[in-house]
């Protein structure tokens, strides 16, 4: 017999107990997933590394058709009335833009820019390819690297600037947020982002080279030290514009003035840039005048949308955006004189004018804008007279306004199923002849004197606009009064960057949407016998409230977080 | 698959270690038997009397249902809840579709699918067939859910099979069934002639070109040229008139005091409804779906003190098909009676418009297909009574393996068909020009393979305590569980693991009081907090015990209620937690060598993980109240429940501010409440020989949508909550459009151009335009709230009768399950049933039509969700009718022999008459069935 006292029973049975539980504590480990990357790994694989920062560059904004099936942007301003009656761009136009109806939603995609932007940058450490050191192409990785986190700088401060232009207040961080953050962060003022904006180009311009050629790793298309400069130029300018600038601070204007001077010194004494002529650096890779590109791949899909119908072979049938008369009233002579069309036909101070051919001899920015009636294209001649080819109701291929897009379209560009053509597009983000006209616009709000020069501001207002127009070549403006000299001015940059994607921001931060975007005009040719006889029509009235100067916040957004109240004024 | 090795090598070791200590735990008491043994008198155990159940049904708070015996021994299908329907209130159970083999009802407990044990281990319940279960028990209560854990939230059913017991005389039995199963409102398509208008018509309405001139709809009224214009009734052809099914048991049950056993071997063979099925002289394609069953269920006393079960049942089923079977019913409703002939010169008629859908062939010449399931489920369990150490204490160790697998065995085989291209010149003679499509290399290939296994583990270490002091009663149990559930497949696989104690005391049979806390956890969460604890309490009083109750007709009386927490594991998804970065996302253009654009490929973080994941819970609160009256003759029994869900996984997208900059993972946000009575009652009563029992179930209920993370709505009625979760939605109609006039002045329907004919909605909110902003909700939801049953049970001598009716209601279900009723859509098919039932709009018959224009395009204006098609899907059914005759003593060696005939399925009452309510969709028929069948025992 074996005498078990009750208390080792006890223990016993507690030891028993104890290594049923102690050697189960990880039981329910469990981790079945599949070739999942997390931080470590991606932070420490260049390739990897590489194309996240590959990734921010997809948020450079452009604009081909960006309001939705083929619409630009500037089909909502005075320069374009997109033909399709159905498209969204027409909410825009009609007065059913609202909160609950938002265009151009870009708040969402943005804001995943800028965390990618933060993310990078708070996790982005060079150290951690320090383990590669012996692989062969260590040295061309960090030579890329040095430039990686102000690349990510630039084009987050970037970012911010689309959506500041945009909504005006929005919320400001260079944290990665957290869900409770994001549902409660508050708006920045403009002022403040355009502060941030600004320093961050100051403390990075440096850092980035002035063009990629010059390095191991030759791909164009990158942000640099021009890059930073001329976003510097751009933000303070729409700082300054009157829109965000109600008191008129003659500082503000000068603050723009300086950032523009800084990139035309560095033009001057270092050739970084050569200004083309007029709008030679579209679609242009050669260009020495682009700053920045964002290129895109072969396609035809612009040309779709824009062609006039009969030469899309069947693909649409239906134009897109159609330049209007008011846009083709900027643009003048080539000897330097207004041509505007009335009720009655053309008007024009230049003896050299015939109103019979109102299309010769025009600005030649004309000719790279806009495809006229009687051009020469693709082997045919456009009629957009009553009866011609290309002539008809809109929803049938005829153009809304007697006008068809030539800005941005390849004309060889070809669809027929045997022998179909597409092209590589090259949209300018920044170009140096923007830089010029920065300038002048700042040197006149600040100094409201055409030829005002000094010690700081080197250049004159004229003479930087007149750099742009012999570039063309136009004769120089000689205008003296301050007041007409700075509708010239407007003109000139209305003429110079057509469909570039400023005529719609510019509008708004000169506050001039009331006063010009109401009446859309359009030409009617009619044809007698070979004598054409043009008349100015009103096209349509569109709706224009004064709250359209910023967007409205998706009406979601303000639900889901209170603080970015209040909505837009207006709105 | 090498992952899957990697895992299995992992587990395997895993469980390799728990062996080892189950082994030193057993020996160890064994050590401790062995050195007591000789010490203690001869004495019983009543400390073991159901070892292993943590559960006293007799002594306990906890509230529960159990099913009555008889309705199971006349179960005349297989499936054990076939034979339940409207006996418990609460357990909605609803009839199975499809194929024999995969019939399996689907049942809810209070709007959701429980666990379901197998004598206390989670099982499935397709595995048994109705001969081995002795009771179900349905547990609604807080504190029996809280003892099952992370898996106790959607309620728990325990089903107990048959045991042995200690009787004098061994029970043999044998027991034989044949079913005759006919179809139970089957489709009629429409005959060619028919078919051949109804296509123009709908073509017209198109407008496009009719489809059959005027002499070829002679062709098919007039049946002249049978094989370039049949009329072939496919639905018919394919199938036959009747199911045919064999079932067979033969068990034993007996047993010592210190030995009880049962034993069960059951063959069962169903003989589906497809014909053509042995044209081929390689392989038979008869739709069978064989099983037989085995169970062996042994109690041994190993020693005085020392109980020793084990229970063991293996299962293995065949199916046998054509090859693609699950296409066939789609073929036999999409091919029109005038598409083309059966067979032409030989090879398989066919269309090249309708692609390779002969129903025929598929059923003879498509190849072969064969499915095996084998299951085998064994638990083991040790209980050691410790009175050695203290009086009532015991210990129990449970130990269950279950392993199933399915392999699938194919033989594949194309076929030609031939496409007669006919037409008829204007004189009237046919002209074909026949294509042959399809290869006719007669040579089958075979292909096989594990479709899918599972490999369960189950153990149980139970520490029990049950005492009587005086009036008191105490039942305490410390359990340690862990289980393992393996599946094939990447994340499929789970595990738990907890602890939990419970303590359930009682006072003089008249105060009852359980409280339970288990801390348990779950693999499903890897980063967060992995375990929580869940409570429960449980009380009851039995105010007809009272001192101050005058019995009077109430002869018992007893309330209860409970309040307690529960978990449910196995609807979070795995890799919820872990953040990581993704490819393929948009990178840049830049300018290559050679002036090309070269693309650069971006990376970014997915989306978001989960914040905190938890598992889902569940906050119960019970009341109920039973009673007993008349001499005990009635008895009543009502419960209601409030419970709260949440932790609820779901999208969050829409309450997240964009600004931060991802898309996020599910969050655990969402909420919604339960309420809802159930109420039973009955009646059982003798006269001399006669006795009779009337019993009725009622269920009721609701549920409501508290927090589901819809974010911002523009119109108040977009919102969806406060609503039920399966409240139906959709446009609300308002008649047809007329003409192109009414079009125009109607609001714009975006969904899909519309012409006359096409329905037209209300707009709602009254911006002109139709669109997903004027849904609203409609009718009642689309689960039934309403569930109830009554039945009847009617002994005279040795003659027994027995009823089951079964119905619902407050349920809604949409036509547009149906094939039926978007007739002629997309090369599809029209029926009688639908022709007969409805009228379809044209321009004369406008003012009487109940269904748009006939179309055939996939008009999305007209078919979607609205309150054109949805319809009272409430019924009321006699699932079960039985009348059998009993011969006591015929011969020497018999005991008796019962005879009987049974019915289910018999008829239903309902508003959706063209097809069985609870089968609206395209599947293989409804049936009801009949049934012969003699129970012998020895």
């Amino acid at each position: 017999m074996f005498k078990v006292t009750k208390y080792k029973r006890l223990s016993l049975s507690f030891l028993l107990g104890a290594l049923l539980l102690m050697t189960s504590c990880d039981y329910l480990d469990f981790d079945e997933s599949n070739r999942l990357y997390d931080e470590e790994s991606v932070f420490s694989n260049f390739g990897q590394t590489s194309n996240l920062l590959n990734h921010l560059y997809s948020y450079v904004q452009q604009d081909f058709g960006v309001i939705g099936s083929g619409a630009m942007r500037d089909c909502a301003s005075d320069d374009a009335e997109f033909a399709n009656p159905n498209n969204p761009v027409q909410d825009m136009n009609n007065g059913n833009w609202s909160a609950l109806n938002v265009k151009d939603d870009v708040f969402e995609k943005l804001y995943q820019g800028i965390r990618a932007a933060n993310n990078f940058i708070a996790h982005f450490d060079p150290k951690a390819y320090d383990g590669y050191k012996n692989n062969s192409a260590y040295l061309k990785w960090k030579n890329a690297f040095q430039y990686y986190p102000y690349e990510a700088r630039a084009l987050r401060a970037y970012m911010y600037f689309e959506l500041a232009k945009r909504y005006g207040n929005i919320p400001l961080t260079t944290d990665v947020l957290t869900i409770e953050q994001a549902n409660s962060i508050g708006k920045a003022p403009f002022n403040d982002v355009i502060a941030f904006i600004t320093k961050e180009c100051d403390e990075i311009y440096n850092h980035l080279p002035v063009s990629y050629l010059d390095t191991k790793n030759k791909e164009t298309g990158r942000v640099t030290k021009g890059f930073v400069m001329a976003l510097k130029s751009r933000a303070l300018l729409y700082a300054a514009s009157p829109l965000h600038n109600k008191d008129n601070n003659k500082e503000k204007w000068e603050d723009a003035a300086k950032a523009s001077l800084a990139l035309i010194d560095s033009v001057k004494s270092k050739g970084w840039y050569t200004k083309e002529s007029g709008a030679n650096a579209v679609n242009n890779f050669a260009s020495k005048e682009a700053i920045l590109f964002k290129n895109n791949k072969n396609s035809n899909k612009f040309e779709q949308y824009n062609f006039p119908v009969r030469f899309t072979s069947g693909a649409t049938s239906i134009t897109g955006v159609c330049p209007t008369q008011n846009l083709v009233d900027a643009f003048q002579t080539k000897n330097g004189f207004d041509v505007t069309l009335t009720e009655s036909g053309w008007v024009c101070d230049d003896p050299e004018f015939d109103a019979n051919a109102p299309y010769q001899n025009r600005d030649p920015r004309f000719y790279q804008t806009i495809l006229y009636d009687g051009e020469d294209f693709k082997g045919q001649t456009i009629e957009t007279f009553v009866g011609g080819q290309d002539y008809g109701p809109v929803t049938s291929g005829g153009s809304a306004t007697g006008y068809f897009l030539k800005k941005y379209i390849i004309e060889d560009t070809n669809f027929a199923p045997d022998n179909k053509v597409t092209a590589p597009h090259f949209y300018v983000v920044f170009r140096y002849g923007e830089i010029l006209l920065n300038y002048a616009e700042a040197m006149m709000g600040a100094f409201n004197d055409p030829d005002y020069k000094d010690g700081t501001f080197t250049l004159s207002a004229r003479e930087a606009v007149n750099e742009v127009r012999g570039a063309v070549p136009m004769p120089a403006i000689t205008e003296a009064s301050a007041e007409l000299f700075n509708n010239l001015l407007r003109n000139e940059r209305r003429v110079e960057l057509a469909f570039e994607d400023h005529r719609f921001w510019d509008i708004r931060r000169w506050d001039i949407g009331d006063a010009t975007q109401k009446d859309i005009y359009a030409v009617q040719i009619v044809d007698n016998a070979g004598e054409k006889t043009y008349k100015k029509f009103k096209y349509e009235t569109r709706s224009w409230s004064d709250k359209m100067n910023l967007y409205p916040i998706k009406q979601q957004e303000l639900f889901r977080n209170t603080n970015l109240e209040p909505q837009n004024t207006g709105w | 698959m090498d992952l899957f090795k990697i895992q299995v090598g992992k587990k395997l070791n895993q469980n390799l270690d728990m062996k080892k200590i189950i082994f030193i735990s057993i020996l160890s008491i064994c050590l401790f038997n062995s050195a007591i043994a000789q010490n203690k008198a001869d004495v019983d155990t009543p400390t073991l009397k159901n070892s292993g159940q943590i559960i006293d049904l007799e002594n306990t708070a906890i509230n529960y249902s159990k099913s009555d015996r008889d309705a199971l021994k006349y179960g005349s299908k297989l499936e054990v809840m076939d034979a339940l329907f409207g006996q418990i209130p609460g357990l909605n159970i609803s009839q199975g579709k499809g194929v024999s083999f995969t019939q399996n009802p689907s049942f809810t407990l209070h709007g959701f699918k429980p666990l379901v044990l197998i004598d206390g281990i989670p099982r499935d319940v397709n595995d048994l067939i109705i001969d081995e279960v002795e009771d179900v028990i349905v547990y609604k209560d807080a504190a029996a859910t809280a003892i099952y854990g992370v898996r106790g939230a959607h309620g728990v059913i325990n089903i107990i099979t048959k045991k042995g017991r200690n009787q004098k005389k061994l029970e043999i039995g044998t027991s034989y069934q044949y079913g005759m199963a006919p179809k139970f409102r089957a489709p009629e398509f429409a005959d060619s002639y028919t078919y051949a208008r109804s296509l123009n018509t709908a073509l017209a309405a198109d407008g496009i070109d009719q489809r059959y001139s005027a002499l070829e709809l002679d062709a098919f009224k007039n049946n002249t040229y049978p094989e370039a214009y049949p009329n072939i009734d496919w639905y018919n052809e394919s199938l036959s008139d009747f199911e045919v099914n064999h079932q067979f048991t033969f068990d034993v049950r007996g047993g010592k005091k210190t030995f009880d056993y049962y034993a069960l071997i059951a063959y069962s063979r169903n003989q589906g409804l497809f014909e053509h099925h042995n044209e081929d002289d390689r392989y038979d394609n008869q739709l069978l779906d064989t099983r037989l069953t085995m169970r062996t269920n042994i109690r041994v006393d190993v020693t005085k003190t020392t109980e020793v079960k084990v229970n063991l049942q293996t299962r293995m089923k065949e199916f046998n098909s054509p090859n693609s079977y699950d296409k066939i019913i789609d073929n036999i409703y999409r091919t029109p009676s005038g598409a083309f002939p059966i067979k032409s010169d030989g090879i398989w008629g066919g269309d090249v418009n309708f692609g390779n859908i002969n129903p025929i062939a598929a059923l003879s010449s498509n190849g072969h297909y064969k499915k095996m399931a084998n299951t085998l489920n064994l638990d083991v369990s040790l209980a050691q009574d410790l009175q050695m150490i203290t009086d009532g204490l015991s210990a129990t160790v449970l130990y269950a393996i279950d392993n199933n697998g399915v392999l699938n065995e194919q033989s594949e085989l194309n076929y030609q068909y031939i496409d007669l291209n006919p037409t008829i010149l204007p004189d009237g003679t046919l002209v074909t020009d026949p294509i042959i499509y399809g290869d006719n290399s007669k040579t089958l290939s075979h292909d096989s393979g594990i479709k899918k296994t599972y490999f369960n583990s189950y153990v149980d270490a139970i520490l029990s305590y049950k005492k009587s002091f005086g009036k008191s009663k105490v039942n305490a149990n410390f359990i340690y569980n862990m289980q393992s559930n393996e599946v094939t497949g990447q994340n499929q696989s789970r595990k738990r693991q907890s602890m939990t104690g419970s303590l359930a005391y009682s006072y003089n049979k008249k105060y009852f009081i359980d409280l339970v806390a288990s801390y348990a956890g779950a693999s499903a969460v890897q980063l967060g907090d992995r375990f929580d604890t869940y409570p429960a309490v449980s009380a009851g009083w039995v105010i007809s015990e009272e001192n101050f109750f005058k019995p009077g007709a109430i002869s018992y009386l007893r309330v209860n209620g409970s309040f307690g927490y529960s978990g449910w594991d196995a609807s979070t998804p795995y890799d919820l937690e872990k953040l990581y970065y993704k490819s393929g996302k948009k990178g840049f253009a830049t300018l290559g060598k050679k002036g090309n654009i070269l693309g650069k490929g971006g990376w970014s973080e997915s989306d978001l993980p989960t914040n905190n994941l938890r598992i889902e819970k569940m906050r119960r609160i019970t009341f109920g109240a039973d009673l007993n009256m008349f001499r005990s003759r009635m008895s009543i029994s009502a419960d209601a429940f409030y419970n709260k869900r949440y932790n609820v996984l779901l999208e969050s997208t829409n309450t997240t501010s964009s600004v931060l900059g991802l898309p996020v993972r599910k969050q655990n946000d969402g909420i919604y409440n339960y309420r809802g009575v159930d109420l039973a009652l009955n009646w059982k009563d003798n006269l001399g020989h006669f006795s009779y029992e009337f019993g009725g179930t009622l269920s009721f209920t609701e549920s409501e949508i508290v927090e589901n993370n819809e974010g911002f709505k523009p119109y108040d009625y977009l919102s969806r909550k406060g609503n039920s979760i399966n409240q139906a939605y959709g446009l609300e109609m308002d008649g047809y459009f007329a003409n192109q006039e009414d079009i125009n002045n109607s609001p714009v329907h975006t969904f899909y151009p519309v012409s006359p004919g096409d329905i037209k909605y209300k707009d709602q909110n009254r911006d002109n335009v139709i669109d997903q902003d004027d849904i609203v909700k409609m009718f009642t939801p689309t689960v039934p709230e309403l569930y109830y049953g009554f039945h009847i049970n009617l002994k005279y001598k040795n003659l027994s009768v027995y009823a089951n009716f079964q119905g619902v209601g407050n349920h809604t279900v949409s036509l547009l399950n149906s094939s039926l009723y978007k007739p002629l859509v997309n090369n599809s098919n029209i029926s009688n049933t639908f022709l007969q039932n409805e009228i379809y709009w044209t321009e004369e018959n406008s003012d009487k039509a109940t269904m748009p224009r006939l179309t055939t395009v996939q008009n999305s204006n007209n078919y979607r969700n609205s309150s054109q098609w949805y319809r009272n899907a409430s019924y009321l059914k006699l699932r079960d009718l039985r009348v059998g005759y009993t011969f006591n003593n015929p011969t020497g060696f018999l005991s008796s022999i019962e005879t009987y005939v049974s019915a289910n399925n018999l008829f239903s009452i309902d508003n959706i008459d063209f097809a069985d309510p609870e089968n609206i969709k395209d599947n293989y028929p409804s049936l009801r069935y009949f049934w012969a069948g003699l129970n012998i025992k020895f």
